[in-house]
């Protein structure tokens, strides 16, 4: 019995201490996730120092999901292992209450309802982290927020200088809006980009240059006979440059607009339809198909697996099978481009198909190829 | 008299068939161009005169004569960084041609075998010009000399300088995401194909960048890719088909990802060249790599294996009874 009035006189006490403990530790942080938060910067590339051209601003649109008293603080936390890197220099940092931006998701909380209530003046400043503490932007003398509303605010450099971490990819942010004991926060993803702009400079140190040639003007594609086989005729194209990549197109003049309005061989002095032996209305023309009739053309991939592309309809992979063109430069096809540059010339095989049909005249049939070059702009 | 007649005859018949079989001749000529530079975007006032030169060169063993033609120009096939001028009907009715605002000091070039030949161009933009972006393109087209007989195909080179002229400061960057997939929905091999079009809803063009993050069902990244590496530019008012590619040899990413089974691409791009990173585009597509080959051959080797045990157990069994 002894033992056990002992016993009570620890256990009560003890009981006691840890409820009323727990008690204030319930009440005195209510902390809580916040209803809606994000983070839109306005660069996305990675090890930006911040200064000049590579100034970072962001905007935070933050909805609380408890109500949060005059005079708090908003604070966004970087990764820890990150110091100095979203911090460039500590200070203070010019911030702005905002009522929109231009990612706002209109009737969700998601949109920015209101700007930054202030209790005064709001202040922001940046400071770095060091072992056991993370970069910080802290913004003070923050106004009532109110739950279910977004609040927005802009933040950008000042003394304090705000840069990008150096690693592609994923960061985690928190960030707590926060006033006394009432903590609201929320922890998310922003990604970071190896470039995120083409930065276009004033100065060209090596203007860039396209070469482009073509072995023969002339092809000759002997005699074709109606019902028979298809003739074959080709030349080769050869590209270098020192710029972004190259493109070729094509287009022909077929009957010059006089009947059917399209490319492919016309009979010298033809008036009608059967005078031409069309390049045709579809994408591409199986000539080894008894039925099939026209012209057309094929190129050769100019480095296997590379980085030359022929158009698919303009393959040689199919014998026989070639890829039709349109009259002048509306229509222009695409035929070949490189990604990149070609410090040599390589080249591609053109390969001419034409096919008389039963209805073409006897005669002399001509067509001439325009081929446009360039180099990426 | 009439031995002298057979003997004409006799020698008149080879001359006539001679005739008769003479093949069309063409005379036939290689054509070559270079440019430098291949493009030219400009920052100019109402009111302002900017003068430049194109050079040219032929590295062909024949002069060629090209015939110099300025016209405002559209992008071949949606294909964004390609140029092909417009007819002068409808360079004349092209709302942002900067055509009439150019002049060049020749109608047409003489292009000798490896030599250098200058363009000199001018272009004043009218004091009444509005803001934003307008074009065109320095376009040469090669005049060639070559002989109509027989049936053929005759060639012709053009090839010229696209300019893009910004006037004012205050202009529109504003884009919209129509797609992005990947090119088919199964592959056996990495060799994915991801299709993004991007219409430009600016008054100026834009070279959309980026990347492409790649991840499988573990949510691991299996490979990044960029965005429009060429950075081939978007002009106003134009629709753009980008095409990048993911090839990777094997199924097993650098950083030790599988790439097998179900897999999720990320697209982020940028387009404004002041603070990008407002204004994104961002999209997910997803797509599966089934290598099958190799599953169907580990299938059948499991399946031998299980009915070369159960033979051997049946055979155990059959042993031990008798």
């Amino acid at each position: 019995m002894k033992s056990l009035k002992t016993s009570m006189k620890i256990v009560i006490p003890t009981l006691f201490l840890v409820l009323s403990t727990a008690f204030f530790i319930v009440f005195s942080a209510q902390a809580g996730t916040l209803a809606a938060v994000y983070i839109f910067m306005s660069r996305l590339k990675v090890n930006l120092n911040g200064s000049g051209a590579q100034a970072v601003q962001m905007i935070l649109a933050i909805d609380t999901a408890t109500s949060i008293g005059s005079g708090g603080t908003i604070e966004i936390a970087f990764p820890d292992d990150e110091d100095s890197s979203w911090c460039r220099t500590a200070g203070a940092l010019t911030v702005t209450g905002v009522s929109s931006s231009s990612v706002d998701l209109s009737a969700t909380n998601w949109q920015i309802d209101a700007v930054l209530p202030t209790s005064g003046t709001l202040g922001a400043t940046c400071s770095q982290g060091g072992a056991g503490t993370t970069d910080k932007i802290v913004i003070t003398a923050v106004g009532p927020l109110t739950a279910g509303t977004t609040y927005g605010v802009q933040i950008a450099s000042n003394t304090g200088i705000i840069g990008t971490n150096s690693t592609i990819g994923e960061h985690i942010l928190t960030v707590t809006a926060s006033q006394g004991a009432t903590t609201d926060s929320k922890s998310f993803k922003i990604y970071l980009l190896t470039d995120d702009a083409v930065v276009v400079s004033a100065t060209v140190s090596a203007v860039p240059t396209v070469v482009c040639s073509i072995s023969t003007n002339t092809v000759n594609l002997g005699t074709l006979y109606p019902g028979g086989t298809y003739a074959t005729g080709s030349h080769t194209i050869s590209t270098s440059t020192t710029g972004q990549g190259y493109y070729w197109a094509a287009y022909g003049t077929g009957d010059g607009g006089v009947s059917t309005n399209d490319a492919g061989l016309w009979r010298s002095g033809g008036t009608v339809a059967a005078d031409l032996i069309r390049s045709g209305a579809t994408a591409t023309l199986d000539l080894t198909n008894a039925t099939i009739s026209g012209f057309g053309l094929t190129l050769s991939d100019p480095d296997g697996a590379g980085s030359a592309i022929v158009a698919t309809n303009f393959s040689d992979a199919s014998a026989g099978t070639f890829g039709t063109i349109d009259r002048l430069y509306a229509g222009a096809k695409l035929i070949l481009s490189q990604n990149g540059s070609q410090g040599s010339a390589e080249n591609s095989t053109v390969t001419y198909g034409a096919k008389a049909g039963a209805t073409n005249p006897a005669g002399t049939y001509q067509e001439t190829v325009y081929f446009v070059c360039g180099g990426y702009y | 008299m009439k031995s002298l007649l057979k003997y004409n005859s006799i020698l008149l018949l080879p001359v006539i068939i001679l005739i008769l079989s003479v093949y069309p001749v063409f005379a036939q000529a290689s054509l070559s161009i270079g440019v430098a530079p291949t493009s030219k975007v400009l920052k100019m006032l109402p009111g302002e005169t900017y003068s430049d030169e194109i050079v040219f060169w032929n590295l062909s063993q024949d002069s060629d004569t090209y015939k110099v033609f300025i016209s405002s120009f559209q992008q071949i096939e949606n294909q964004p960084g390609t140029a092909i001028i417009l007819t002068e009907e409808e360079d004349a009715l092209a709302p942002y041609s900067a055509s009439k605002w150019i002049t060049v000091s020749k109608s047409s070039l003489i292009l000798e075998p490896n030599k250098n030949t200058r363009l000199q161009y001018s272009i004043t933009v009218p004091s009444d010009a509005t803001n934003g972006e307008f074009n065109a393109e320095i376009f040469l087209i090669s005049e060639n000399d070559y002989n109509l007989q027989g049936t053929a195909t005759f060639t012709n080179l053009a090839a010229g300088m696209p300019i893009l002229i910004q006037i004012g400061d205050d202009y529109v960057q504003n884009a919209e995401l129509l797609r992005f997939v990947a090119e088919k929905k199964v592959y056996e091999k990495i060799n994915v194909d991801f299709l993004t079009t991007i219409k430009n809803l600016g008054d100026t063009h834009i070279t959309p960048t980026g990347e492409i993050l790649i991840e499988n069902i573990f949510r691991q990244e299996v490979a990044r890719i960029p965005f429009n590496k060429n950075a081939q530019s978007l002009l106003r008012d134009n629709l753009g088909n980008y095409v990048d590619n993911w090839t990777q040899s094997g199924y097993i990413s650098p950083n030790k990802a599988i790439a097998v089974g179900p897999m999720k691409a990320r697209l982020m791009v940028t387009y404004r060249s002041f603070q990008p990173g407002f204004a994104v585009l961002a999209s997910e597509t997803s797509f599966w790599i089934i290598p099958w080959k190799i599953i169907i051959a580990i299938l059948i080797a499991t399946l031998l294996v299980i009915i070369i045990r159960i033979t051997k157990k049946k055979i155990n069994r059959k042993n031990e009874i008798s």
